[in-house]
């Protein structure tokens, strides 16, 4: 698995890594959304294209992941997976599937009330990228 | 960065580097070890770089890491000079804790304890994703917002005299719905009458200790007797509110300031985005104080149902309800001269002392009623603010116990054991929604709050009135 959990005291959060930016994005939406949901479970029957902001790649990794759990606490949609299809460093635009959320489907785990930037930036490691992300529960 | 212990319970970082003041922590020698491996305390020397801080960077007993300004963080700033950040409030906006007294005695509801938890738990919606009875209309949304407790008040939700004894009255005035995004409206719109999950609790309790009779007395206090403790705050709509801005601070930050943390993310008090955030945040306060007035009269109902009871035999009382995340406009006094400052209390309680003008007449000779909860099997106290805090602390003190254990590790750590059972036989129902709470939740994930409030009691910025003894519990 490309992402793994980590324990912090009063919250939660993943470590995430790939080879790229894009998948890196990718697979830090899989690592968040499995702690919300059991994702095998969650089908993309739908799909919507936005376009996220932000002051760098940490900064647009992190407003991907507020959109993903906006998504679901504002709007009842749980993503299935997200590919980010362009990203320039200030701009990034992501296509996500998705499905609505149904309580007799899709047993929740956590849940995550924000996405902080505490975990620090992406980090450059061999053979790709790695950030860590946590969560606030 | 050294700590120099000053007396028993005072630490202090010499002002060194980028560093605009010093940092003061109120600790005591068993809690300070904690402190110090945490590293809670470097992220108070980051608070004391943000610009406009006045006189010192301060952390209360309770102090632990968060994001951005440590747990257990106070901070005051000039208005003209000085900086609001969304992250020294805190994601749970007008996070709080509200108390009500009873006439009933420990005989009185013994024998329906359990009851009395599982009524509690079925009529109180709590747990991951749990709404409240109707979603309020946009309309509606922006009237609780403008006017906090008043308009639980008058839907009916508690008594006229409830606002005198809630902090703010149950609203700050500058709240502005239109500074609110349509994404926190949504997120707040089911959730009015929510407990949400994770360490928000009702508690049933019983006076077990009096330290003060006097102020007791005036708390409404007595030995032996019931009480009814509520811990929530502003739910969704607050954490979308400080996310939205903690997201839009960020993108301007990087031309503004330079800072050592994202997640310290602010704006200046007198511009447009501090302007809007400070707004915004007094909606989600005044939505967190009509949840709060919500839930206790919800709370009552119950009660009354259980014990087959009337209003007048339950003789519930609001003690007080106070916020530990938030931004405040206070008066204090610096450097000799009354002057208007922005104070931030993250996990930390105002502890104003007796005299003050924000007090009602009632609790003016003994200072603001400040409640502590603890874990739900240990006790929750009952301070009184005082001059010391006044003089040294913006007039503040501590919130709560503070984890020692993460979740994981609290739900490890309790393999094998079975905790309900084992609070029952100390007398203590608890019902818990989500399956992992109970673990979650347990003693041992919590520092001692008996330690947290000797220390709070003993460097005198708040004191001790009363101990209360938890013997039914609700958590999310």
């Amino acid at each position: 698995m490309p992402f793994e959990v980590i324990e912090h005291t009063a919250d939660t959060g993943i470590r995430v890594w790939a080879p790229d930016l894009p998948s890196l994005f990718s697979e830090a939406a899989r690592g968040m959304l499995s702690q919300i949901t059991e994702l095998a479970r969650v089908e993309p029957v739908r799909e919507r294209t936005i376009t996220i902001e932000g002051m760098d790649e940490t900064d647009l990794l992190i407003n991907t992941l507020r959109e993903l759990l906006y998504m679901f606490n504002g709007e009842e949609l749980l993503a299935a997976a997200l590919e980010v299809e362009m990203t320039n460093g200030s701009a990034a635009k992501e296509r996500i599937g998705y499905e609505k959320y149904d309580p007799r489907k899709h047993k929740l785990h956590m849940d995550i009330k924000a996405v902080t930037y505490a975990g620090g930036d992406i980090r450059k490691i061999p053979g790709g990228f790695e950030i860590t992300v946590i969560f606030d529960i | 960065m050294e700590l120099i212990q000053i007396d028993p319970y005072r630490w202090e970082i010499k002002k060194t580097g980028a560093m605009h003041v010093p940092a003061r922590i109120y600790s005591s020698t068993a809690l300070i070890d904690a402190v110090k491996q945490e590293e809670a305390y470097k992220q108070l020397v980051n608070v004391a770089q943000l610009p406009g801080i006045i006189s010192v960077a301060l952390a209360m007993p309770d102090v632990h890491w968060g994001y951005g300004f440590p747990i257990g963080g106070v901070a005051a700033f000039d208005l003209d000079t000085g900086i609001i950040s969304p992250g020294g409030v805190g994601y749970d906006i007008n996070c709080g804790v509200r108390l009500a007294s009873t006439k009933l005695t420990l005989k009185d509801v013994q024998d329906n304890l359990e009851t009395l938890a599982v009524t509690m738990q079925r009529n109180i919606p709590s747990g991951v994703g749990q709404k409240g009875a109707t979603p309020l209309t946009n309309s509606e949304l922006k009237k609780v917002m403008k006017q906090g407790s008043k308009w639980a008040i008058d839907k009916g939700y508690g008594d006229l005299s409830d606002a005198l004894f809630t902090e703010e009255g149950g609203c700050m005035p500058n709240a502005d719905p239109e500074a609110v995004s349509q994404r926190a409206m949504e997120r707040g719109r089911p959730q009015l009458g929510t407990l949400g999950s994770g360490n928000h609790f009702i508690e049933i309790g019983l006076v077990e200790e009096i330290f003060d009779q006097a102020t007791a007395d005036a708390f409404n206090l007595s030995e032996g007797l019931v009480t009814i403790m509520i811990h929530t705050g502003s739910r969704g709509l607050g954490h979308q509110v400080c996310d939205d801005f903690l997201a839009a601070m960020t993108r301007k930050q990087s031309k503004d300031f330079k800072l050592p943390d994202r997640q310290l993310a602010c704006a200046l008090f007198r511009s447009p985005e501090g302007e809007h955030y400070f707004n915004a945040m007094a909606c989600a306060a005044n939505f967190a104080w009509a949840n709060r007035q919500v839930l206790m009269h919800i709370a009552r109902d119950v009660i009354l149902n259980v014990f087959h009871i009337s209003p007048r035999e339950l003789g519930m009382h609001l003690v007080y309800d106070v916020c530990h995340n938030i931004a405040k406009t206070e008066y204090h006094i610096i450097n000799g001269e009354r002057k208007l400052v922005c104070v931030h209390r993250k996990g930390a309680t105002r502890s104003f002392a007796p005299g003050n003008t924000q007090l009602n007449d009632r609790y003016k000779p003994f200072g603001q009623p400040v409640l502590i909860p603890g874990d739900m099997g240990t006790a929750s106290y009952v301070l009184a603010g005082t001059e010391t805090a006044m003089k040294e602390t913006f007039g503040s003190t501590c919130h709560g116990a503070g984890r020692v254990l993460s979740r994981k590790a609290a739900v490890k750590a309790s393999k094998g054991r079975r905790l309900r059972e084992e609070l029952e036989s100390k007398g203590i129902f608890v019902r818990a929604t989500g399956k992992l709470t109970m673990a979650e939740e347990m003693s041992e994930a919590y520092k001692d709050v008996t330690e947290v409030v000797g220390a709070a009691h003993g460097s005198g910025i708040s004191r001790k009135v009363a101990k209360l003894r938890p013997i039914a519990v609700v958590k999310g």
